[in-house]
This record gives structure tokens, C-alpha cells and sequence, in this order.
């Protein structure tokens, strides 16, 4: 439940060495190297430094090789279940199927698939161009199908301009009543048209030229070039039909040969993993510090890992020298969160703020069930918890990765939502009187009904709840880093008022004699006054002290007062869920008679709801989580650590297990 | 006259100002957010184009405006359950005077428009708040 205590490891060795022990440092998974060569200016860079660029340009070269052929495969993979597509699962190798694999890398089959990959995926792409070019080819010509004669005989005789062109539809008439008037011989065959345009061939006179040609550019004629050589339009057509069935074929035929290359998707995408380990080897060499037979890795093991990567290392080689120590105080170590419980999917959501520094304490305890009670309020309803449990349940068995830990966040998530659901008399959004007898005695709280009121009040007393605490760890953690005059003079008496705030409330309601409450009042300005005298400690003047302790009061009521409130959204999405889910079954009611009138009801019903569900969970979520990052956490958390990631093999698409483990589920 | 008669009528009705009020709660309060999330979403889904890592992260901030809206609901909430909810609901609704209905809407009138100025003016912070660089979360501290 803590931040893991973290050693800083220096690791002395002869170049020989270095291959060998980056390779094993990364099988071991233990150490955050950190990057020494960071600050440093830019030097000229030495050969071997270049040599290192040049090797990890020609991986990186290969990955993205590798990258584009395994993004073509996929499209002709069989296709994935919805659920599976939507979950993205990824591949799941033995270890010895792994690293039989990588043997091959050498041998450089994957080049071959690849560059197959890459010919096909070029052919096909020529095909596309080319079609699309046969495409417009067929429109344009289509508008002249009945231009009965070759094309290579339409054009100028020995005293005649033939030519063929399309003219504006709105000037067409105009144009030949015009050209009548001018009494120049022009003939114009109409091939075709369109709403807007005639097609045809204009033929004058070549003496009439100098005239016609003004008239007809001045009505919006110009001329065409058919993208055809030599034959008849019709001809032309069909032999573009053809080509284009011929492409289709073809293009079957490519989808075909990658369909079968693509069952070398899996083997491509652990070459791909296996080529990112040795671009991580080879990338990680850059944070070395190196002299001319030695160099030097310096990072951050965990402190119970020191003495099993020391033995390790110590075993293997001789000419290594291996120093580890405490963080400095001016250390920042990363950070490693170790929680192993029930709380330990709600990590997510403290990573959604921010993991905390290495010197605070880890929060997420704190918010797990808050957070998942919230949950429950935002949809107070036990049936949509059920769903939401159950849904979870079967995905997070499916998931590897982050997405398990928000499913394993749900499933708690809806189990609370059940609990809440089941006290205030929520299920499916039923009204209350029409519930179960079962169901209605374990109902304590209506907010439907007449215990709206009861259960703002309730809801504000939870956020009352988180508020106080928030400032009790606050005063947990100042005890903690032995801030006493912090936890007893600032952090105590807020946290002991607040607390009497709460009684005197409960005084006042209850029949308790008014000096009870004279005293619990007395003892709350007690407490204010402490805050006045004692918040503005540090300023040197009584004025400033005192003004600054006055401010501080102040603030701490305000602020306090508006987190509370600020609680009253989960009344409102609670409600809000509560009221959608009633409106979905009366409307579903409504339809309820004949036959097709159930149908209805029940699309109504199924589809309604599931909305209902998502909307509301997403805003519960959302809702929920700022209530923990901007009421809580403000009380006592900073967050900002760096994650602990140590060096170690990252996969993008496989993941291996043991072989035990595989032939055990086997 | 009878449209006099019938207008008198409804005006004298405290009840018909203080559901006004409540109208006013849920609309300005919910106008506010809906402006102030549109803000929020259109930078954070800009800012995601470069990072889509912080989608959850974005999802908060988006979200953050969105608080006046739900305050304008439990206030409108509370008016309407005091008037129509309540156990003695019949009695209030017939004997609500003008003055106390007037009271009503003015007390509403408070979350109605500072909801909607300030969920304006918060979601253009956030909007800038989302423009920072990453781990920006902890600036939430500030609003």
C-alpha cells in the first residue's frame, strides 16, 4: 500500500561486456536505467556513437517495413468476433514459439513475406489507379455513345472545319438562330445531352472560320478531345467494360495471394516484437556513460530486488562492479506503485491524475471505495449494476493489460452500484410500488418518492464524509514527514471541527440540552481560533500573522462548504438515471397490446435502457473521478512521480507466457 | 374579458413564477455548460490529435463545466419539490401567493445566471488548460 522504496544501482564493466549485460538486463526486468548522457551538450559525435545511429536507423527502418506489411495482412485476416475485434486481444506465444521465432529473424524469411507483401500491395494499387482512370474514361465517353463514327474520321477535310464540342443547354437555341441571322453555313449534330449541355459535332465551311468560330465561343461552345485514339465510341465502351472485369479478377487474385500470406501475420508481428527488443537494446546503449574500455549504467532497482540483481550479476561476470545506495534528498526516483488487494484496479484512476512523487503516499486506497460507492449513486439502480458487474466480469477474464483494470474497477464499480441500487429501491428503473415485497422491505431510502429530501441530506453527509477525510490524511501524512507543527496547529483543529460541526448538527436536530451544544460550539471557535493565531506562523509581524490566519479560516469554510455541495451532482445523476429509466418504461408500457406492439415495447425496453446504462456510467465515471481529483485529492495530494518502467522487453502485438503456464491451461 | 379574466388568473398564481424560476435554473444554468463544454471538448479533442494517451485525462477536463448545469437541476429540483412533491403538495400549490412565488424565482435566479456566465468562463480556463503541456491534470488545483 505504499510506493516502493528505490536504491540507485551503478554498474561498472569492460566494454566487452556490454552486449551481453544489456541483453541481460533486460531479460531481468528490474532496473529504470536513467539517461546519464541527458544533460550534456551536444558533442561531435564519436564513430562509435554514429555506428550505434546508423544500426538503430536500419531497425527502425526494418520496423516500419515490418509495420506497413502487417497493417496490409490484417485487412485479410478472418474476420475477428465483434467482441474480440472491439477488445483488440493480442497474440499469445509459449516462450520456446517466441524465441524459435526470433532464431528465424537472422535467416531473414520475414524480408521475403515483406517484400511479396509490398508487390502485391503495389499491384494492387496500380490496379485501383488504373481503374479509376478507365472510370472517368467511361463517363466522359458515355455522353457521346451515339457518335456512330471512328473517332480517327472525325476531323478537317480539305475545305471544311469538323469538330466535336459541347455547348451550354441555355445558349443552344440562341446560338442557331443567331448563326441563321449571320448567314454562315454551320451544321451541328446533336450526339447527345444532358440538362445542362449538348453534345455534338460542329462542321463549317474553313472560309467561314474567321466568323463562326467568335459566334460560337461567345455562345459557351468548346471543343473536346475524347480521351479515345482511334475506333468507335460504343467500341471503346465495351472494351473498357471488359478491362475493368478483367481488373476485378485480378484484383480477387491479389486479394487471394495475400489472404494466404496473411497466415504469416502472427510470425510478423513477433519479428516486429523481437526487432523492438533489439532496438531497445541498442537505443538504451545511448544513456551509457562510456570511457575507452569501461562504461557505466546507472539506475533505480527496487529496493527488495538490490540483493537478487546483484547475485545475478555478480554471478555471470567478474569484471563487473556493481554500487547501490540510497536516494539522495535531492533524488526524484520513479515511482512503482504497489498495491496487491482489492484497491488495486482504482490505480487507474490515480494515474488518470497523476502518479504520486516518491515521497508521498499512494492514494488510491483512499479513493477505491469512495469511488466505487459513487459509482453506485451516480445510477443507483441494482439492476444496472448487475449488468454492469457481469459485463465486466466476462470482459476483464478476456483482457490483458489497462483495459483488465477498468474492467476489474467495473466489477467492484457494479457490485456497489448493486448495494446502492437494492437501498434505494432502484431495479430497471420500476416504480416503487409496483416492486416485490422482498425488494421493497430492503429499500431504506426512496429518492423517487418522498425520500428525496433524505437522500440529498444522506448525499451530502457522504460528501461531508470525503471532505473531512481528506483533510485527516492530510494531517496523517504531515505526521508522517514529521511536519508536527503543520499536523497539530493546522491540519488537527480543522479536523477535530469538523467533527464537532457534524455533532452540533445532530445536537441541535435531537431533543440535547442547549448547553451540549453551547459547548460543542465553544469548542469549534476554540478551533478557529487556533487556525487565526497559529496558520500565519511564519510571517514575522502580529498583523500579518493574524490576517493571514483570518485568511486561512476563511478559506478552509468556504472551501469546504463548496466541496460539500459540490457532492450534490451525485444526487442529480442519480436521480436523473432513475427518472430516464422510469420514462423508457412507461414509453415501453405505451406500446404494450398486440403482438408487434410487445415487439416494440421490448426493442424500447432493451435499447432504452442500454443507453440509459451508458450514458449514465460514462457520467458517473467522469463525475466520480473528479470528484476524488478536485475535492480530495486538492486536500493533501500532489502527485507528478515519474512511473518506474524498467528496462525490459515491450511488445506490441505478442505476449508470451511460460510454457508451464500454457500447457497448464491446455 | 375573458382573456383578461384568464391571464389574471394565471399571473396571480404564485406558482406560475415560481416554476418560471426553476425554468430559469435548469435553462441558463444548462445554456452555461453546454457552451462551456463545447470549449473544453473542441481543444481537448484538438490536444488528443497529438496525444491520444490522455483520453481519460481529457475526459475530466471536458467534463468540468458541466458542474453548473447539475447545480441548475438540484436547484429547479428542490423548487419542484417543494411545490408538487411534497406531502402537503395540493395545499402549497393552491395557496402559493405571488409574493411567495416571486420569492421562489428570485431565489433561483442566482444559480441560473452566475451558472451560466461562470461555466462560460470556465470552460475558456480549461480550454487553455488543456493546451499545456502533459500531466497538465494537476493544474486542476488552480481552478
Amino acid at each position: 500500500m505504499a510506493v516502493s522504496q528505490m536504491r540507485r544501482a551503478q554498474i561498472f564493466a569492460h566494454s566487452s561486456h556490454r552486449a551481453s549485460l544489456i541483453k541481460d538486463l533486460q531479460d531481468m526486468e528490474i532496473i529504470h536505467i536513467n539517461n546519464l548522457n541527458d544533460q550534456e551538450e551536444p558533442t561531435i559525435e564519436a564513430p562509435t556513437e554514429s555506428e550505434t545511429r546508423k544500426i538503430i536507423r536500419g531497425i527502425q527502418n526494418d520496423l516500419s517495413f515490418l509495420q506497413s506489411t502487417i497493417d496490409y495482412l490484417s485487412g485479410f485476416e478472418e474476420k475477428k468476433g465483434f467482441l474480440a475485434g472491439f477488445l483488440g486481444s493480442s497474440l499469445v506465444l509459449s516462450k520456446q514459439e517466441y524465441s524459435d521465432i526470433s532464431k528465424d529473424v537472422a535467416h531473414g524469411e520475414w524480408r521475403t513475406i515483406c517484400g511479396d507483401c509490398q508487390t502485391l500491395e503495389d499491384q494492387s494499387a496500380t490496379l485501383i489507379s488504373r481503374e479509376a482512370r478507365l472510370r472517368s474514361d467511361r463517363e466522359n465517353l458515355s455522353l457521346w455513345a451515339r457518335l456512330d463514327v471512328p473517332i480517327e474520321d472525325i476531323g478537317n477535310t480539305e475545305k471544311t472545319v469538323v469538330q466535336i464540342g459541347v455547348i451550354p443547354a441555355s445558349t443552344y437555341e440562341s446560338l442557331f438562330s443567331d448563326l441563321r441571322e449571320s448567314e454562315i453555313d454551320v451544321i451541328f449534330e446533336k450526339v447527345g445531352e444532358t440538362k445542362t449541355e449538348v453534345y455534338g459535332i460542329v462542321i463549317f465551311l474553313m472560309d467561314d472560320e474567321q466568323e463562326a468560330m467568335p459566334i460560337l465561343n461567345r455562345y459557351g461552345f468548346s471543343v473536346v478531345s475524347l480521351p479515345l485514339a482511334s475506333g468507335k465510341v460504343m467500341d471503346r465502351l465495351k472494351q473498357i467494360d471488359e478491362e475493368i472485369a478483367q481488373m476485378a479478377i485480378q484484383r480477387a487474385e491479389i486479394a487471394k495471394k495475400s489472404a494466404q500470406l496473411a497466415v504469416n501475420g502472427s510470425k510478423l508481428m513477433a519479428v516486429y516484437d523481437h526487432m523492438s527488443e533489439l532496438l531497445r537494446q541498442e537505443e538504451i546503449r545511448e544513456s551509457f556513460l562510456n570511457t575507452d574500455h569501461t562504461f557505466m549504467v546507472e539506475g533505480w532497482v527496487r529496493k527488495k530486488d538490490v540483493k537478487k540483481f546483484e547475485d545475478a550479476l555478480a554471478k555471470k561476470y567478474e569484471e563487473v562492479e556493481i554500487i547501490s545506495s540510497e536516494p539522495t534528498a535531492d533524488d526524484e526516483p520513479p515511482v512503482d506503485l504497489e498495491i496487491r488487494g482489492p484497491a488495486d484496479p482504482f490505480q487507474m484512476v490515480t494515474r488518470l491524475y497523476g502518479i504520486p512523487n516518491y515521497r508521498e503516499i499512494d492514494p488510491t486506497p483512499f479513493i477505491a471505495p469512495f469511488f466505487a460507492f459513487f459509482f453506485g449513486i451516480c445510477l443507483t439502480d441494482a439492476g444496472y449494476g448487475f449488468v454492469i458487474a457481469l459485463i465486466a466480469f466476462f470482459a476483464a477474464r478476456k483482457m490483458t493489460g489497462g483495459s483488465k483494470n477498468l474492467f476489474r474497477l467495473l466489477i467492484v464499480a457494479g457490485m456497489a452500484t448493486v448495494v446502492v441500487g437494492a437501498v434505494t429501491g432502484g431495479w430497471f428503473g420500476i416504480s416503487g410500488d409496483k416492486l416485490p415485497g422482498f425488494l421493497k422491505s430492503i429499500r431504506l431510502l426512496d429518492p423517487q418518492g418522498s425520500g428525496q429530501m433524505n437522500f440529498l441530506v444522506a448525499i451530502l453527509a457522504i460528501g461531508f464524509v470525503q471532505v473531512w477525510f481528506g483533510f485527516f490524511v492530510k494531517f496523517y501524512v504531515d505526521i508522517r514527514d514529521k511536519d508536527l507543527a503543520a499536523a497539530f496547529l493546522d491540519d488537527l483543529p480543522w479536523v477535530i471541527a469538523m467533527i464537532l460541526i457534524a455533532v452540533t448538527g445532530f445536537l441541535a436536530m435531537s431533543d440535547a440540552p442547549t448547553s451540549a451544544v453551547m459547548i460543542a460550539v465553544a469548542a469549534i471557535i476554540l478551533c478557529c481560533l487556533i487556525i487565526i493565531i497559529f496558520a500565519g506562523r511564519e510571517s514575522g509581524n502580529l498583523v500579518g500573522r493574524l490576517g493571514t490566519g483570518g485568511f486561512e479560516l476563511y478559506s478552509k469554510i468556504t472551501g469546504t462548504f463548496g466541496d460539500v455541495l459540490s457532492y450534490l451532482r451525485l444526487f442529480a445523476l442519480g436521480l436523473a438515471t432513475g427518472i430516464i429509466a422510469g420514462v423508457v418504461n412507461t414509453m415501453a408500457g405505451m406500446m404494450w397490446g398486440s403482438l408487434l406492439g410487445k415487439f416494440v415495447a421490448i426493442g424500447i425496453l432493451i435499447g432504452g435502457h442500454l443507453f440509459n446504462l451508458v450514458i449514465n456510467a460514462l457520467g458517473g465515471f467522469i463525475h466520480t473521478a473528479r470528484l476524488q481529483f478536485v475535492e480530495f485529492f486538492t486536500k493533501f495530494y500532489e502527485g507528478g512521480g515519474e512511473e518506474f518502467r524498467p528496462f525490459r522487453r515491450e511488445h506490441t502485438y505478442v505476449t508470451v507466457v511460460d510454457a508451464d503456464n500454457s500447457q497448464g491451461s491446455k | 374579458m375573458q382573456l383578461g379574466e384568464f391571464l389574471a388568473a394565471i399571473f396571480n398564481s404564485g406558482m406560475v413564477y415560481a416554476v418560471m424560476g426553476a425554468a430559469a435554473a435548469v435553462i441558463l444554468s444548462g445554456i452555461g455548460s453546454a457552451i462551456g463544454i463545447g470549449y473544453t471538448a473542441s481543444a481537448s479533442a484538438g490536444v488528443m490529435t497529438e496525444d491520444p494517451k490522455g483520453f481519460g485525462k481529457y475526459l475530466i477536463l471536458v467534463a468540468l463545466p458541466g458542474t453548473q448545469g447539475i447545480y441548475g437541476f438540484v436547484a429547479a429540483f428542490l423548487v419542484i419539490m417543494k411545490l408538487f412533491l411534497a406531502e402537503n403538495a395540493a395545499a402549497v400549490a393552491q395557496n402559493i401567493t405571488t409574493a411567495q412565488g416571486l420569492q421562489v424565482m428570485y431565489a433561483c435566479l442566482p444559480i441560473a445566471f452566475a451558472g451560466l456566465v461562470s461555466a462560460i468562463h470556465q470552460g475558456k480556463v480549461v480550454q487553455r488548460v488543456s493546451l499545456l503541456p502533459p500531466n497538465s491534470l494537476r493544474s486542476l488545483e488552480k481552478l
